[in-house]
Formats: structure tokens, C-alpha cells, sequence
């Protein structure tokens, strides 16, 4: 992987490269016809010859990468007539085993055609470009340069990394990553002596353990996480076995909200749970049985003090002891060290490590470096070392921590230069601005975070004219053009041709780094020990900072998609909220939607406060990554105005370099708002946009769930509530042919919302705008549904259940429709006309479903920009305002399936139609297929004996959506209430 | 004067008539009677302008938001998902229920023989075709694509899409449609006579002409009065069956689906009962002020308002017991969907309040109609009928409202909050009701000239009899 190879570019010596020709017919096509855009450079080829891969109308297929904090996630792209309109995960990639997807992964392609993007070059207040900016390279900016950026493991940008280290011996690069922290790092460092990159192995594990770690949504390896665990739930017979989860958290995560028991504790409670677990290991050490357990001997004793445990913790451990080598403990990232070694200490003991626990080197350049953030860049400003500062893409302005005062700092750099996606604070202080490009527009290359080289491959020409990373440190070498291809493909020089193709086509080279063979310090084992027993669990309040499920730190800007979505625990969207549990809101006082002031020291912010179920008393919850004043929102509407507003209130100034995620000593209270004279008194509550209200079930038969034992003993649990009614008519329908249908796996689903945008980005469907969102008019065709299971607080769930569109055969939505808009198909489903719609919403009433959507407005406009128009899918109609519009089980697949079988004179077979929620979904909980051909795996699911219809037995509704029944396996020494 | 008449010897209809107190009690001339009713039609005034200019605003006004809300779009509304009707639906049924009154008023007691609907019934039946306007409004407003609301009617298209006629929605818009067009005509083939003895009373050349229009040749001819006499009966025996079956097809809209509060077989005489109350009140809220205004109390008497009370007590009565019914059912039906919906959600849920005015207000009201000294109070009876009229608009807001907002899922409840714009069209009908109402009183005689005529004839041809036989004296004039 050596750049040093001369190697002709490959793009030239083929009259009609493929990818090439597509490229320029993308920007030829479609760039052309924009005003908004900067002309596509060098020259267009007009369409006048089809070129032989292209058949108008037919989506094709690439893969490439996303890149998630340094590590490469695999993508799947799919490109209409040179437009990216849909991503998914490339199923064959490590990081993506099946093909499934993360919400944020989903909704980046709405990042590429995002009109808020910046476009064009800018020096001072002035456009430039890039030969400008070339020439500036060369020369003045070259003087000791500080480079800023986000963490990477891309092989290309290492190397050149490296050669401008030897071409200026004072260059300085720094790694930051708000999200990184570095207790984690600090804890493998004292027990194994250095840098490591831990992984997990949930496809082999029995019994996990998690201490406020939430590895269902912490990124950047949580697609493949969730794929694994799900392995480990999967249950289709009564002889199946399934894990079991306990997890011990502050807040409910997406883990938290499905285990089978749940301790609520606060944070800095946790390395006291792990000490206390590791002596009640100690006191049944005779059961230990791994090769290392007769080593730690010595230690135990020391831990065996202490007052009597937690009944959750002794059963933890008797589970541990009896599945020994498959269970697994994991303490969070944001932990201390001592929890970290101690973890460690636990899978050692129990001989986890090497089978549910491996370590690998670590795969992100020079990883031990983002432990000091921008804190050395910050010294380096106030020394006046730096003379041009170079940032790629990262806002420190924005998530630094605030007293490092960097606002102050960076005019001390001579020169700025900023290149990202969108205009910041950061960039407002650049001077140059240099437009970054999405992936999607440029070559690239990363690691998977089991070390595969995954290629960045573009589909489009830069739609805003930018330059990737790799094109900019090109320049600063002395780069005279820079060109992304060929410095990737140079540096993979000693790959042939045809291996590169392969490689191109499959979207990595495979081959993962072996796992590190280690041993675990016995030294820090016992000063972890030593250490954790002398902590003190905090008083007072304390406040746990957390990235947000769904946008993290905020890292991908400005995505509407995203900032809409509800967040998958407590369905709130547009914005985020001081989060207490019920019990102290009523403490404190502080009701939902009052504005209340959050302190620590002498920080504090303004937020909304949001009582939220299953959270652990006296903690406040607050979610990174809002709140980002470069992008403004329309927030409120009065009579004849409009506010606008960055989306949620930014919780990085409550943050420290020391104390980055949990805070101990805050405190909090209702904001009055200040008195100005002459003007109106600040209000002291807010609403929120809460997707919903309610969590009870209320008793009602809708997410159906059994104990492992109960289900054991009686597989048809669900009977009762999906017998088939008695009805005078019969069936409406006689059907002769391919009739389809789905299956959601309860059991497996992990409620992180990957579908819904998978939805959204499939079938066009609008955002609505935070208004709107708080009237309760969100356009998903598919929401997840949360209701609460278990009596009390401590050990609840939250469980999640998909609801979309259920396709009845007696489909009460179809009989009211005045005007015939909504009609059975001959297969099956239940079909949306939107044409003929007039819009009386009689069919919403009357849905018991409630899965229908309305267009109260034109949300799609007309007048959008018209990049958002080339993101839409051209097999899906654009809905104007004033109809009704539903999941259609992706029709548009169907029947483009069915033209492809007809025309080769075959019959569709089952698993060609895949809907986009069933691609997206990381665990599989979703299958679709022909329920007419009873091998299919959906006719399987359906006969399956935890089968059931919603609202079956009390309607008679007969939908052709059937759920699996959701499995709970508690462990009988706990007694769960089932 | 009725005491001093024995019963025995006069003719039924005189019975009918004079039964305690009288539904006439002037006895002049019928030159000087028509002259009288006809005054209002051709003389104006300053007070007159000011109630166009209020009354007309407000129109204008109303009409402002309709078009704002027709170019944005009806999320300029409160609705949402689950409440997608709310409002606009509220409003058409309360309309629709008003304009019942007026076809039972002039269809229903003529073909009964009430003699006493003949001095009220222009009056009450000019309400109805008003009130269905209003009504008439909503549902087209309502749609999310109102210019394409003809799409419900069955009409030849070249798109050969026909209605759907399992959904209640075209037999709404076929029963209003049918409503409206036979209460009009009703209501102008009986205003015939009159026009023309407007056109032959009116003081300039103009009103003459246009009074003359109208009046479309009328002569007075007995082959006139015969024709017009079986057209009124046929019109009233083809508006009678109407009375009843519009607002149960409204109630139909409610009934046919499967929402809890919503799905149940008693709604259709549920509907009608409530829409007799609640029209009967709106006919008393709007004359006993014109009553005191023209001074017509010799006209419309305390009977009129005693009779239109007992009407009130009677549906009244049957609306409550509906309620009880509907509360007891869904106990008894062991449907937990019911249940909760009926019982825990209407009485302690966010609608709560509603539903306790309107059962609160809907108990008493009907039932001060037991006191006589209320039945012949217009004071007590315009505050009740106002109480009625809140309550009634409630009932039909909760009923809606209420049931949407917490249907099967528990995670889809989602309560309703109106905007400026949902009560600002709502005020405008209003406006817009009392503007077409006041050009009513404005400019055609509002009370039947020829059948309060008709009254006095029978009245005074028996009186003349009597007294002819000895049998009584007059005492009065």
C-alpha cells in the first residue's frame, strides 16, 4: 500500500472508462440543468449515445464507504440515471454483515443534496478557487502548518500524512473527536500496557452484562453489534435458546430498554457494582474453572469485603459462574479507567477474553493522540506556533470544550483555512474556505474497525464543487492538480487491474488484522481494585452527557431527516431536553416543557426538561450534537410571523476537557426567564414535539410477549388474541396468484429507527418542520411504536414495536373512502391512489391502526431546491398537499421485480422484492416475501406459533403484517414479573 | 276569553287553536294584518344598516380565512394524526342539526294539523336553508383538496370513477343535497302568496317588479290556492320522511366505522332527537328577540313558545336516556376498547370538561321545561335555548374529538388544540348566518301573511258563530 509505485491513471487509458463516463453523464444531465450549482468542470458529454450499461430508468448498484469516526462503515449506493437517491449497507461487508443500516447512515444521503451546503471557494469575504488556493499551497500555506481533523484510518490519508511530515518536519497534526474519550483508552493501557481496540462478540455470548455501556446505539460498530446480539434472540422453535441481557444504566438506552433485567443506577455508581460483582464472583471462586483464574486467586480475597450485594448483582454472578467463557461484562466508553480494567478483570476471570472479548491493534491513526483533543492545538494557538491552521470538516468552535476558549485563540493562527460540508463558526473564522465533499462525491478509502481497507468510491461529480481531504493534503505536497482517483488508485499501486476492479466493485479488500495476543496486568487489576473501593457514590444531582441516538455529537450537520426523527426511547423530535426521571421531576417540581436551567460550576445552559421512564433518580440526562447555531431551523409561528432557531439547545458548553460525559454536583432549576424592560418576558415553558404521548399499553393486546419458560410450555401464548372472527360474509377476496406479506420479529427488533429513514429516503416521504411535528403531523410511513412493560421503575422495559401499514384483507381504511382512493390489489395489498384521493382522511379515522399520514400542507413543494428534487426516487410519485399517503410495502419494488420476471418469461420469486425497511434493518427483524408459496421464509414466520395479527381478535382486521411475539428470559433467581 | 267558551260547541280546529292561551289574539282586519306584516319588508332605518354592517363584516371576514385556508392548506387547522376531523365536522353537524327544526316545524306539524306552526314556520323554515349553508360550507372546506369535492357525487366522468357507495360520504352528500333542494322549494312555494301581496303593497316601481318576479304571477285565483294548497302537502309529505333521515345518515358518517365512542347502532335516532332539540332552541334564540323587536306577541304567542318548550323537554329526554344507554352498553358489552373510551377517557380524560357541561347542561335545560312558569318565560327560555345551543356544539366536538383522540393503539393518542383560524370560520358562519338571516327579515314577510290569515279566518268565522248563537261573547276588540 506503498504510494511510491508510478502507475498510470487508470481513468485514461480506456476510451470510455465506465465509471468515469457515468460520472460525467451524472454531472452532465443533471448538473447542467442547475442554476443553484457552479458549472461541473472539465468537459460535459452530452446523452446522445446510450452507453452500454446505462438502460434509463433502471437504478444500478456500487459499493462504497461511509466513514463514522475514523472507522468505514460498507455502503451499498444505488444511483438513478446518475443520481444517488438511496443507500444501504453493503451486506458483504464486516461492518455491515446482511446489509443492514444505522439511521444516520440512511439519512446521509440527504446530506449530499443538502441546498444549506456550502458552494464555492471564499478568501475573506471574497470567492477564490481553486487554482487560487493551489497556489496558495505551495507556498504561504505551507509554513508551519497545524492540521485539525477528525480521527481516520484511511490508509491514503496516513501516508500522506506521513510524507508531509517529512516535507515539513513542523507540521503538526491533531485527531479530534468530540465523542472520543479517553478513559477507555486509559483503562487498556493499564491493563495491557498499550493502545488496543476491544471488540465484542455477541454472537457468542450467553449472558451479557452491560454497565451503562449502550452497545446497541454506540457507534461506530453498532450495526454489526446489533446484527450479532440478534443472532443470540433469534427464536423459532421451543427448543431455541436465546441470551439473556442484564444491564445496568442512568438512562434508558436501546439496550437498556430490552434487557431482561434492568438496575437502574446512576454512572458514578458503576465501578461500585463492578467492584461488588467481582466479589461475589470472588466468594463462589471455587466454580471458576478458566486457565487464569488460579493467577487472580491472590487478588480475590481483598475483594470479598463489603457489605452484602445487590440481589441483581448475585444473580448476575451465579449466571456468569454458570456460563463461563460465553458470558461477557462491558463497562461504557464513558466509564473511568478503573471500571474499564475492572470489566476486563471480570471477562478474565470468567474466561472471557479471546472468546466474547478479543483486542485488536488499534486501527485508527495514531490513536493514543485523540485523548488530548484540541487541547495541544489550543496551547499551540496561544504560543503563536501556528502559522496556518488547517481544519478538515471538524467544528471545534461548536464542541470544544469551552475553556480552552478557542474563539479566542484561532484568529492567532496567520492563516485559516477550513474545508467541510457546510459553513460554521469554525469556517465564519477562515479566512479560506475550501468546500468539502460527501462521500458519495469522492474517492477515498478507510478501515473497517476490524481493520478491512474499505474503498470510498464517488457517484456523482462534487455537486458543490469541493475537494476531498486527500485532494487538499495533495496540494500542501505540491500537488500541481490533485486529482482524488488517481491518488487513491497510486496509492494501491501494486493491486493489478483486475483486482482493483474486484475491489472497487465489492467496496473493500478483505482481510481483518489478527486478533492481539495479551495478557492482563495483574498490577492494575489490584489497583483498579483498590481504587474502585474507595470511590464514593456522588450526592446530589448528578448530569450524564451523552451522544444523541440519532445525530451523536452533531459531527453530520444540518439533516433534517435526522433532527425530525424521534428519538427511538423517548419519541421526542426537533431537539433535545434535560431528561430526569419521573419521580425527581416531581421532586424538583419541574413539569414537561418548562424551561429549566442546568448547572455545573459556573456552566450552565437552557433547555426543556422531559420526565422520562426507567431513568434513575436525581440524574440528568442531556444529549450532544443540538443546538448548532450555524443551522437554523423555523422554530415557532405566531399570527404572521415565523422564529427560526438552531434545532435544540447545544449541551458542549456544560462539557470540560477533565469531566467530559458525567458531572457529579450539578444542579438544576426552573428557568424564570430575564425581566428586560420594554421587552416581552422570555417565556418559561416550551412545547415539545413528542411523537408519543402515551406508553402504557393499557392492557391491550398489542405487543404480545411471553417468558422463554412460558412460551416453552405453551408455544401458542398468542392464541387467544388471533383467532379468526366470526363473520357472515366471508372473505371479500377470492385471489389467484402471488400474494405478499410480512413478518416483525419483536424479539429481535432493537427499536433504532434504521427503517424509518430507510422509509423515508425510499418512498420521498416529507419532513414536516418542527411546527408541525409538535401538532402531531409527522409523515413516517413506519413508526416504532415504544410501550412499557414491568411494573416498576427499576426493572422496566421499553419495548419497541414497529407499526406500519398492516394490508388487511378486511381492510376498514378501504370501505369509507368515498372517491375509491384506497383499494385491494389482486396480490394482496392494500393500495393508496393518490390521484384520486379528495382527502376527507375517513380512511385514518377509521384505520385502528393509525398508520396513516396526511399532507396538511404541501410539504413537498414545488419550489424546492432543485437538489432536493434529484435526491428523490423516480419510481415513487411526489405527493402534493391534501392526500392521504401510507406504507405501500414498497409497491415500486414489486412491481419493477414483476416487469423484470415478465420480460425474461419466469415467475417472481420469493426474496427478489426486498421492502427498504427489511434492507435497512440490522438485526433482520423484518421479512417480506410471497405468503403464497409456503416455503418462503415469511409463509415460515407466519406459522410460526408466536405469530399473531394486531387487533386481530377484537377486529377481525386480518392483516397481512404479522408480528412474532416478543420473548423475555429472565432469570428465575430474580423472578421477573414476565 | 277561552273560559267563557263552551268546547262542546265549537268546531276542532277553533279548539285546537284557542286551547290555552290562543295562537292568535288580534283579530283585526286582515287588510290592517297584512299591512302590518308586510312593514318590515319596505321600511329600513339606521339600526338596520349597523346589523348588515356587523353581521356583513363578519361574512366578509369569514370568507377571508376560508380562502386563506383553501390557497394554505388545512394545516392552517388545529387537526392532526389521530384527530384528522375535528372542527370543520363539529360545525357541519351542528349546522345540519339546527336546520332540523324549521322542516319539522313547517313539513312535520302540517301534515300533523298543528295549526300553530302557520305563524313560525317561514320563520323556522328560513332558519333550516340558512343553517344548511353553514353546513354545507364544512364539508367541502374540510377536504384536503376542496376543488375536487364534486368528486363525491355521482356524475358522468370520463375518468369512470363512480362514488363508492359503501362509505357514508356520498349518502351525506346525497341527503344534505336532497335536504336542502326540497327545503327550499318547500319554503318558497309556500312564500308565494305572500310575494305577491308584497308586489301589490310595495311602494316603488322597482320593488314592485322584483317583488313581481318572485311572486312568479301569482293571482290568488282559488285554482291558485287549490294547486298551491296539494303542492304544500306533497312538498310536506316529501320533507317529513327527510326530517328524520338526514341526520341519521350524518350520524351514519360516525356509525359505520369501527371507532370506539363512535361504532354503535344507536346513533341514528340519537342524531335526530339531538337535532330537534338543539333546532328548537336555535328557532326560540332567534325569535323571541325578533318577537320583542317587531312586537309580535299577539302573533306568536306564549303558546308558540310553550309548545316549541314541550318539544324541547320531550327530545331533550330521549338525548339524555341516549346517553345513559351509550354509557351503560359499553359496560355491558365487556368491550374494553368501549369501555375505556366511553367511560374513563369521556369522564376523566382531557375532554372531560366537555363532557360534563354537556351532560350537566343537557339534563337540566330539558328539564326546567316541567315548570310552566319557565315554558312561558322568554327570558328563562332565550337562556336556556343559548345553554342548549353550547351544549349541543360540545356534544357533537367531544363526540368527534374526543373519540379520535384515543382510538386502539394507546400509542397514538394525541389530543386536538384549535388554532385562530378553526374558531375564526366558525364565528364567520355564524355571521354569515345571522347576515343571510337579517336580509330574510329584511326583505321578505317573515311571518306567513296568508296563513296567519288563514288563523284569523278560522278564528274569527267561529267567534262570528258562536256569537250569531249565543253561545259566547268576544271580549276582546
Amino acid at each position: 500500500m506503498s504510494e511510491r509505485h508510478p502507475l498510470p491513471i487508470v481513468q485514461d487509458d480506456e476510451a470510455v472508462s465506465r465509471r468515469g463516463f457515468l460520472e460525467l453523464l451524472g454531472a452532465g444531465v443533471f448538473l447542467g440543468g442547475l442554476a443553484a450549482c457552479e458549472s461541473p468542470r472539465g468537459e460535459i458529454v452530452p446523452y446522445t449515445r446510450q452507453p452500454r450499461e446505462v438502460v434509463p430508468g433502471k437504478p444500478r448498484i456500487y459499493a462504497t464507504s461511509m466513514i463514522e469516526r475514523g472507522y468505514a462503515t460498507g455502503i451499498l449506493a444505488t444511483s438513478s440515471s446518475g443520481r444517488p437517491t438511496k443507500v444501504d449497507g453493503n451486506p458483504e461487508h464486516p461492518a455491515t454483515p446482511g446489509g443492514g443500516s444505522w439511521p444516520n447512515q440512511q439519512a446521509s444521503i440527504l446530506d449530499l443534496y443538502d441546498p444549506a451546503r456550502a458552494s464555492g471557494f471564499r478568501k475573506g469575504g471574497q470567492a477564490s478557487s481553486w487554482r487560487l488556493f493551489l497556489q496558495e499551497a505551495r507556498g504561504p500555506l505551507r509554513e508551519k502548518l497545524h492540521v485539525l481533523m477528525g480521527p481516520t484510518s484511511s490508509p491514503l490519508l496516513i501516508a500522506q500524512l506521513g510524507r508531509l511530515r517529512e516535507q515539513l518536519p513542523d507540521a503538526v497534526f491533531h485527531f479530534y473527536d468530540p465523542l472520543h474519550s479517553p478513559s477507555e483508552q486509559e483503562g487498556l493501557r493499564r491493563s495491557f500496557g498499550r493502545p488496543l481496540l476491544r471488540r465484542y462478540h455477541f454472537e457468542r455470548a450467553q449472558v451479557i452484562a452491560s454497565f451503562d455501556s449502550d452497545f446497541l446505539a454506540d457507534p461506530p460498530f453498532r450495526v454489526r453489534y446489533a446484527h450479532d446480539f440478534a443472532e443470540n434472540r433469534r427464536v423459532h422453535s421451543a427448543e431455541d435458546g436465546m441470551s439473556r441481557l442484564y444491564v445496568a444504566e442512568g438512562e434508558l438506552g436501546l439496550a437498556g430498554a430490552l434487557a431482561d433485567h434492568r438496575l437502574r443506577c446512576r454512572p458514578s455508581e458503576i465501578t461500585a457494582l463492578l467492584r461488588s460483582l467481582l466479589a461475589e464472583i470472588g466468594r463462589r471462586q471455587a466454580r471458576l474453572s478458566g486457565p487464569g483464574a488460579g493467577k487472580w486467586r491472590r487478588l480475590l480475597p481483598d475483594a470479598a469485603g463489603g457489605q452484602a450485594p445487590h440481589p441483581w448483582i448475585r444473580a448476575l454472578a451465579n449466571d456468569l459462574l454458570s456460563k463461563q467463557g460465553r458470558g461477557l461484562v462491558l463497562a461504557g466508553e464513558r466509564q473511568p479507567a478503573e471500571a474499564q480494567i475492572l470489566a476486563d478483570l471480570l471477562n478474565e476471570l470468567l474466561g472471557n477474553l479471546g472468546e466474547t472479548v478479543t483486542f485488536t491493534e488499534p486501527i485508527l491513526f495514531e490513536a493514543e493522540r485523540l485523548d488530548q483533543g484540541v487541547g495541544p492545538l489550543a496551547a499551540a494557538l496561544e504560543r503563536g506556533e501556528v502559522g496556518t491552521l488547517l481544519v478538515l470538516g471538524v467544528d471545534p468552535l461548536y464542541d470544544a470544550p469551552a475553556e480552552l476558549r478557542l474563539s479566542t485563540l484561532l484568529p492567532l493562527a496567520k492563516r485559516r483555512v477550513y474545508s467541510g460540508l457546510w459553513e460554521n463558526q469554525t469556517s465564519k473564522a477562515c479566512e479560506w474556505f475550501v468546500p468539502g465533499v460527501h462521500y458519495l462525491e469522492q474517492w477515498g478509502d478507510g478501515r473497517a474497525y476490524d481493520g478491512t481497507v474499505s474503498l470510498i468510491q464517488p457517484l456523482i461529480r462534487p455537486l458543490y464543487g469541493g475537494r476531498s481531504p486527500a485532494e487538499i493534503l495533495s496540494a500542501l505536497l505540491g500537488d500541481e492538480n490533485p486529482d482524488g482517483s488517481r491518488l487513491l488508485r497510486t496509492s494501491y499501486a501494486q493491486l493489478p487491474r483486475q483486482a482493483w476492479e474486484q475491489a472497487l466493485q465489492r467496496g473493500f479488500i478483505p482481510g481483518a488484522l489478527p486478533e492481539a495476543q495479551l495478557e492482563l496486568s495483574v498490577d492494575a487489576g489490584r489497583a483498579a481494585l483498590s481504587a474502585a473501593g474507595s470511590t464514593e457514590a456522588s450526592e446530589g444531582i448528578e448530569i450524564s452527557i451523552r451522544p444523541d441516538l440519532k445525530i451523536g455529537g452533531g459531527e453530520q450537520g444540518p439533516n433534517d431527516w435526522l433532527l425530525e426523527l424521534p428519538d427511538p426511547i423517548t419519541r421526542l423530535s426537533w431537539g433535545n431536553a434535560a431528561q430526569v426521571s419521573p419521580a425527581t421531576a416531581k421532586e424538583l417540581g419541574l413539569a414537561e416543557g418548562q424551561l429549566v436551567e442546568v448547572s455545573w460550576q459556573d456552566r450552565s445552559i437552557r433547555l426543556p426538561l422531559l420526565p422520562v421512564q426507567g431513568m434513575a433518580d436525581r440524574l440528568i440526562s442531556l444529549r450532544l450534537g443540538w443546538g448548532n447555531p450555524s443551522h437554523l431551523r423555523d422554530w415557532e409561528r405566531g399570527l404572521f410571523s415565523k422564529d427560526h432557531k438552531a434545532a435544540g439547545v447545544s449541551v458542549y458548553p456544560l462539557r470540560s476537557s477533565e469531566r467530559p460525559w458525567i458531572l457529579s454536583g450539578g444542579s438544576i432549576r426552573a428557568s424564570l426567564g430575564e425581566e428586560t424592560p420594554l421587552l416581552p418576558p422570555q417565556p418559561t415553558r416550551t412545547t415539545l414535539a413528542i411523537a408519543q404521548t402515551n406508553l402504557d399499553m393499557h392492557e391491550r393486546p398489542i405487543l404480545l410477549g411471553a417468558t422463554l419458560e412460558a412460551y416453552r410450555a405453551k408455544p401458542d401464548f398468542v392464541f387467544p388474541n388471533d383467532e379468526e372472527v366470526p363473520d357472515l360474509y366471508g372473505s371479500p377476496w377470492s385471489y389467484t396468484g402471488q400474494q405478499w406479506g410480512m413478518s416483525v420479529d419483536l424479539n429481535t427488533c432493537i427499536g433504532c429507527n434504521a427503517c424509518v429513514v430507510a422509509c423515508q429516503a425510499e418512498n420521498n416521504t416529507p419532513t414536516v418542520g418542527r411546527i408541525d411535528a409538535t401538532k402531531g403531523r409527522l409523515m413516517h410511513w413506519i413508526r416504532i411504536d415504544r410501550y412499557r412493560l414491568g411494573e416498576s421503575d427499576d426493572d422496566m422495559r421499553l419495548l419497541p414495536q414497529p407499526m406500519m401499514c398492516q394490508h388487511c384483507e378486511k381492510a376498514p381504511c378501504e370501505y369509507v373512502c368515498p372517491v375509491n382512493a384506497t383499494v385491494h390489489s389482486p396480490d394482496g395489498l392494500n393500495e393508496m391512489v393518490y390521484n384520486r384521493c379528495i382527502g376527507t382522511r375517513f380512511c385514518s379515522n377509521n384505520c385502528p391502526y393509525k398508520v396513516r399520514r396526511f399532507n396538511y400542507f404541501r410539504y413537498n413543494a414545488e419550489d424546492m431546491p432543485e437538489t432536493l428534487k434529484m435526491l428523490k426516487n423516480p419510481d415513487v410519485s411526489v405527493r402534493g398537499r391534501g392526500v392521504i399517503e401510507k406504507c405501500t410495502y414498497c409497491v415500486q419494488r414489486i412491481r419493477g421485480a414483476q416487469i423484470e420476471a415478465r420480460i425474461q418469461q419466469r415467475e417472481l420469486r420469493d426474496g427478489e422484492v426486498r421492502t427498504a425497511c427489511q434492507v435497512a434493518c440490522p438485526t433482520n427483524a423484518i421479512v417480506f416475501g410471497l405468503i403464497s408459496d409456503p416455503e418462503s421464509p415469511v409463509s415460515k414466520l407466519h406459522a410460526l406459533s408466536r405469530s399473531y395479527g394486531v387487533l386481530q381478535a377484537e377486529l377481525g382486521t386480518e392483516p397481512r403484517t404479522r408480528y412474532l411475539a416478543y420473548l423475555r428470559n429472565p432469570n428465575p433467581e430474580l423472578d421477573g414479573d414476565g | 276569553m277561552a273560559e267563557t267558551i263552551d268546547l262542546r260547541h265549537v268546531s276542532p280546529e277553533y279548539a285546537k287553536a284557542v286551547d290555552e292561551p290562543s295562537i292568535l289574539l288580534t283579530r283585526a282586519p286582515e287588510g290592517e294584518l297584512t299591512a302590518r306584516l308586510l312593514a318590515p319588508a319596505f321600511q329600513g332605518g339606521p339600526s338596520w344598516k349597523l346589523a348588515f354592517l356587523i353581521t356583513g363584516g363578519g361574512t366578509l371576514f369569514a370568507w377571508t380565512v376560508i380562502l386563506y385556508s383553501v390557497l394554505a392548506g388545512i394545516g392552517t387547522w388545529g387537526n392532526n394524526m389521530p384527530v384528522a376531523w375535528a372542527f370543520a365536522i363539529t360545525n357541519f353537524v351542528w349546522w345540519i342539526g339546527i336546520g332540523h327544526a324549521g322542516t319539522f316545524i313547517s313539513a312535520v306539524l302540517l301534515i300533523l294539523e298543528q295549526t300553530w306552526r302557520n305563524s313560525i314556520n317561514r320563520f323556522a323554515e328560513a332558519m333550516t336553508i340558512f343553517a344548511v349553508i353553514q353546513a354545507a360550507i364544512y364539508p367541502a372546506l374540510h377536504l384536503g383538496r376542496p376543488w375536487f369535492a364534486y368528486w363525491i357525487l355521482p356524475y358522468p366522468s370520463t375518468m369512470g370513477v363512480w362514488p363508492n357507495y359503501r362509505s357514508a360520504l356520498p349518502w351525506d352528500a346525497a341527503a344534505i343535497s336532497t335536504y336542502f333542494t326540497v327545503s327550499l322549494l318547500f319554503w318558497y312555494m309556500g312564500m308565494l302568496p305572500d310575494l305577491a301581496s308584497a308586489r301589490d303593497a310595495a311602494p316603488t316601481l322597482l320593488k314592485r317588479r322584483l317583488y313581481g318576479i318572485f311572486a312568479m304571477g301569482w293571482r290568488g285565483s282559488s285554482r291558485n290556492w287549490r294547486h298551491y294548497q296539494i303542492t304544500c302537502l306533497l312538498l310536506g309529505a316529501l320533507a317529513t320522511p327527510l326530517v328524520l333521515s338526514v341526520h341519521s345518515v350524518v350520524s351514519f358518517d360516525f356509525a359505520i366505522t369501527q371507532l370506539p365512542g363512535w361504532h354503535s347502532t344507536i346513533f341514528p335516532p340519537y342524531f335526530v332527537a339531538g337535532a330537534i332539540y338543539s333546532g328548537f332552541a336555535m328557532v326560540l334564540t332567534l325569535m323571541i328577540p325578533v318577537r320583542r323587536i317587531f312586537r309580535l306577541h299577539d302573533i306568536i304567542t306564549t303558546r308558540h313558545l310553550e309548545a316549541m318548550a314541550k318539544m324541547i323537554l320531550v327530545t331533550g329526554s330521549v338525548l339524555y336516556y341516549t346517553y345513559a344507554v351509550e354509557t351503560f352498553i359499553s359496560w355491558y358489552s365487556g368491550n374494553e376498547y368501549e369501555f375505556y373510551q366511553i367511560v374513563v377517557w369521556r369522564l376523566s380524560g382531557p375532554f372531560a370538561w366537555a363532557v360534563w357541561t354537556v351532560y350537566v347542561l343537557n339534563f337540566v335545560c330539558p328539564n326546567l321545561m316541567w315548570f310552566k312558569r319557565v315554558r312561558t318565560s322568554p327570558i328563562w327560555l332565550f337562556v336556556i335555548s343559548i345553554l342548549i345551543n353550547v351544549a349541543m356544539w360540545l356534544e357533537r366536538f367531544e363526540l368527534i374529538v374526543a373519540s379520535l383522540a384515543s382510538d386502539f393503539l394507546p400509542s397514538s393518542w394525541r389530543n386536538f388544540t384549535p388554532t385562530f383560524i378553526d374558531g375564526s370560520i366558525f364565528l364567520g358562519t355564524i355571521c354569515f348566518f345571522l347576515f343571510l338571516f337579517l336580509l330574510f327579515l329584511r326583505f321578505v314577510p317573515f311571518i306567513s301573511i296568508s296563513e296567519t290569515k288563514e288563523i284569523r279566518h278560522i278564528l274569527v268565522s267561529e267567534e262570528e258563530r258562536l256569537e250569531r248563537s249565543g253561545h259566547a261573547r268576544r271580549t276582546d276588540r
